[in-house]
């Protein structure tokens, strides 16, 4: 039999290849498993990013007006059909608390369809404070997102349930501790989701079958989140039980009234969250806008809004570049209302004046115009008129304009000679670039003060008496300002013991636009070189 | 003998059916390779857009306005019209043009300056769109591609635009400068739009479909998921910037107002 070791051999051969080709196959998918698993999450993280920056854009980068200001975000997508719904519960966040987590409003944002590593879109909640509301026109508890009222109320823990943010705490001394402002989740495959102790835990239903969605996948059951593909559920994963916090990420609580705060325990956990046994029970990844992220970027938006209104009055042709006087800090709480806000003469540093701007017409006659540029579009502070917005009905700026602070230099004031010309006893200088003369010389600056600071040495206090005090608002040499005003600012004030009485007059000029530790101020400045 | 003949006539039958088994798992390994190639030649031009799109933002920041798009012949470097530059920001092709890689300092560039998505041909170049055409925002004519044309305009000007480029979901009823049906508008406010044309490229896409409307040089662009429905194939990959986000970047940067 010379054929049958032959035919044996050949067997083996087979036999090597079958096995080869199955070791390959085995490996193969193996190896693109965990490279998918990189890249998928390399995805979801670019989506997250996305999201993150496109919003915190539409909160400082929209068209704002005399009666409705920057800091709103819009409301979630609760049908899937990528536009915000146009309401999302009352102002205290008391009802439509399901309507303020939904999917990330894509289109509303101007973003491409944005899927996490896995396909899906995201989800998106809002803060309760932050929500933009249609008819917030009619409150000013509404309209007022400054610096210390608008704190955020999102409570964020993370994987093993410690609390990063707090939306409990309405502290304004302590805004980062406080909670979210919003929060955007990659919602990841569907899972089995935690159903209690004791209860088995179900998979999560992403269909959307039986005629409850039209062609293009939109939701249209009412509430949309009875289909299953628009309910939070199916996508947002549960911690496994009290050791975790008990955090549901499909449902949060967040309102802003006081004694509602305290409900705000209910919040987000970041995933992945795995069980005593390493089983993954929560696989969404969350990206989160924090007070931090937002409240810089709306106060630097406030500010380049107050400098565009200054630098169109400058620009005005019968002003020639003059400016007009600030309004002293310490008629802030004046018996006599209409003093408040009022310019007095030779005031280079205070708050920004309310119209009609009578100081500054007496000293620097009758072409210096006592109103803002007229026209919609210029000053976002003033109506059409010119008139100071809010001097009449509600406006977001009566809130904002206790934080805002305005330093003219004495080169550019009412009184000034026809073209202001600068040196370094006339000009407001940069405290970071003293040093580079003539170019670091600025015709104005606005500054932005920021929730209160109890770090270091500052110990800042708010309301009256404490809001005569710059230091109380602002820190640094940028309180020093002060010391350019004559002494005492307004004939109704008393006179100011300045303990560095005698300090040049060109220390008083700096002005520092550099955010640290111990200074929040945010400063835009004018070059005095573009203001001629 | 007889059983020599018959071991070797089973041999035979056994060589055939190995080969066909081998044939079969070979296959079975194929046809994952090719669609796992697709995935991955979709993932990795959905990544070069996004690397493309942080490039153009890059040149904004840097430049205060947006690149022009280049020509077939600009080498990849913006293309302007004869006789004009960035003080006046008309672009040759505003609509229709290439993502300028040269001028953008994009890296790896064919031998023409061009960036090509991950299937390769010449056909296959990245292409570039921007706001502009003539088109004014607060009295600035092509304000995104004009040195210091965003500033002029100012943020508040820019914010009340009634729009930029239009993306839309399908092709169905869409105009010249507009969706149509306000369902069909994924937004009207890109400032500019990022887009390869896919695996099929080299064809021209019939009249009329979805992908047709991404190269006909109008400001109105389609973005959906891709399909293989004949007359109206779509595997095009776009991506797109608002111009909030836009005007938000330049603010923090310091360039707006």
């Amino acid at each position: 039999m010379p054929s049958s070791p032959r035919e044996r051999g050949f067997a083996l051969v087979v036999v090597c290849a079958i096995v080869a080709i199955a070791v390959a196959t085995v490996f193969t998918t193996a190896l693109a498993r965990i490279a998918g698993g990189s890249t998928r999450a390399k995805a979801t993280d670019r989506a997250l990013a996305s999201a993150r920056e496109a919003l915190i854009a539409y909160a400082t980068s929209r068209p704002i007006d005399p009666v409705v200001g920057p800091g709103y975000l819009p409301c979630p997508d609760l049908d899937d059909d990528g536009w915000a719904e146009s309401t999302c519960g009352s102002m205290t966040g008391e009802t439509g608390q399901w309507q303020r987590l939904g999917r990330l409003p894509w289109k509303t944002l101007g973003l491409p369809d944005l899927r996490d590593g896995h396909g899906e879109r995201l989800w998106y909640a809002v803060s309760s404070k932050h929500k933009g509301l249609l008819n917030c026109t009619v409150s000013a508890a509404c309209l007022d997102m400054g610096p210390e009222t608008a704190l955020g109320t999102i409570t964020v823990r993370d994987s093993s349930g410690t609390v990063m943010h707090d939306g409990t705490l309405a502290d304004p001394y302590e805004p980062s501790a406080g909670g979210a402002v919003a929060i955007v989740l990659a919602p990841g495959p569907a899972l089995e989701r935690w159903a209690g102790v004791g209860s088995a835990p179900a998979l999560q239903d992403r269909s959307c079958e039986g005629g409850r969605c039209n062609a293009s996948g939109h939701c249209l059951t009412h509430p949309p989140t009875l289909t299953p593909k628009c309910d939070p559920r199916n996508y947002l994963d549960r911690s496994p039980g009290p050791a975790y916090a008990d955090e549901d990420n499909a449902g949060f609580i967040d309102r802003n009234d006081l004694p509602g705060r305290l409900g705000n325990r209910d919040g987000f956990i970041l995933g992945p969250v795995a069980g005593p046994d390493g089983h993954i029970w929560v696989n969404d990844r969350v990206a989160v806008i924090s007070y931090d992220d937002l409240m810089p970027r709306v106060m630097r938006r406030v500010a380049d809004e107050v400098a565009a209104c200054l630098r169109a009055f400058g620009a005005g042709p019968a002003n020639r570049g003059r400016l007009p006087w600030a309004a002293p800090l310490c008629r802030a709480s004046d018996p006599e209302a209409s003093l408040r806000f009022a310019d007095a003469p030779g005031v280079y540093f205070g708050r920004v004046p309310d119209t009609p701007f009578a100081a500054a017409q007496q000293d620097g006659g009758a072409s210096l115009s006592p109103l803002w540029v007229q026209g919609r579009e210029t000053c976002a502070i003033a109506d059409s008129a010119g008139v100071t917005a809010g001097a009449s009905g509600l406006s977001w700026w009566t809130s904002w304009k206790r934080h805002v602070f305005y330093a003219l230099s004495p080169a550019f004031g009412p009184d000034a000679p026809t073209l202001p010309a600068c040196d370094r006893l006339t000009c407001l200088a940069s405290a970071e670039h003293a040093e580079a003369g003539i170019a670091a010389r600025q015709s104005f600056a606005v500054l932005v003060a920021g929730a209160p600071l109890r770090r270091g040495a500052i110990r800042q206090v708010r309301g009256s008496p404490a809001d005569l005090d710059a230091r109380n608002w602002l820190e640094g040499v940028n309180a020093g300002l002060r010391l350019l005003n004559p002494n005492p600012a307004a004939p109704q004030c008393p006179a100011e013991a300045v303990a560095g009485a005698g300090s040049r007059r060109e220390d008083a000029l700096r002005v520092s636009t550099t955010r640290t530790f111990d200074r929040n101020d945010v400063v835009v400045t004018h070059s005095a070189e573009r203001a001629r | 003998m007889s059983v020599a003949s018959r071991s070797r006539a089973f041999t035979l039958l056994e060589v055939a059916l190995v080969v066909f088994m081998l044939a079969i798992l070979a296959s079975g390994l194929a046809m994952p390779f090719a669609t796992q190639m697709t995935l991955r030649r979709q993932a990795e031009t959905n990544r070069l857009l996004e690397e493309a799109r942080e490039a153009v933002l890059g040149f904004a920041l840097a430049n205060g306005r947006l690149p022009c798009p280049a020509t077939a012949a600009s080498h990849g470097r913006e293309s302007f019209e004869p006789g004009t530059d960035e003080r006046e920001g008309r672009c040759s092709n505003f609509h229709d043009g290439f993502l300028p890689g040269a001028s953008l300092g994009f890296s790896p560039l064919d031998g023409s300056g061009f960036v090509r998505d991950a299937w390769g041909l010449e056909s296959n170049r990245v292409r570039y769109a921007v706001f502009g055409a003539g088109q004014s925002v607060a009295g600035i004519p092509n304000p995104l591609t004009r040195a210091n044309g965003m500033q002029a305009a100012t943020l508040a000007g820019l914010g009340s635009a009634p729009g930029y480029l239009h993306l839309c979901a399908s092709g169905a009823g869409v105009g010249p400068s507009s969706c149509g049906a306000a369902s069909n508008q994924l937004t009207r406010r890109a400032a500019f739009v990022i887009l390869s044309l896919g695996p099929n490229s080299a064809t021209t896409p019939p009249p009329g479909s979805d992908e047709s409307r991404n190269v006909d040089g109008d400001p109105v662009f389609v973005s959906r998921e891709a399909g293989v429905a004949r007359d109206n194939a779509f595997d095009d990959q776009l991506t797109w910037v608002a111009t909030s986000l836009l005007a938000s970047r330049l603010a923090a940067a310091g360039r707006l107002p």
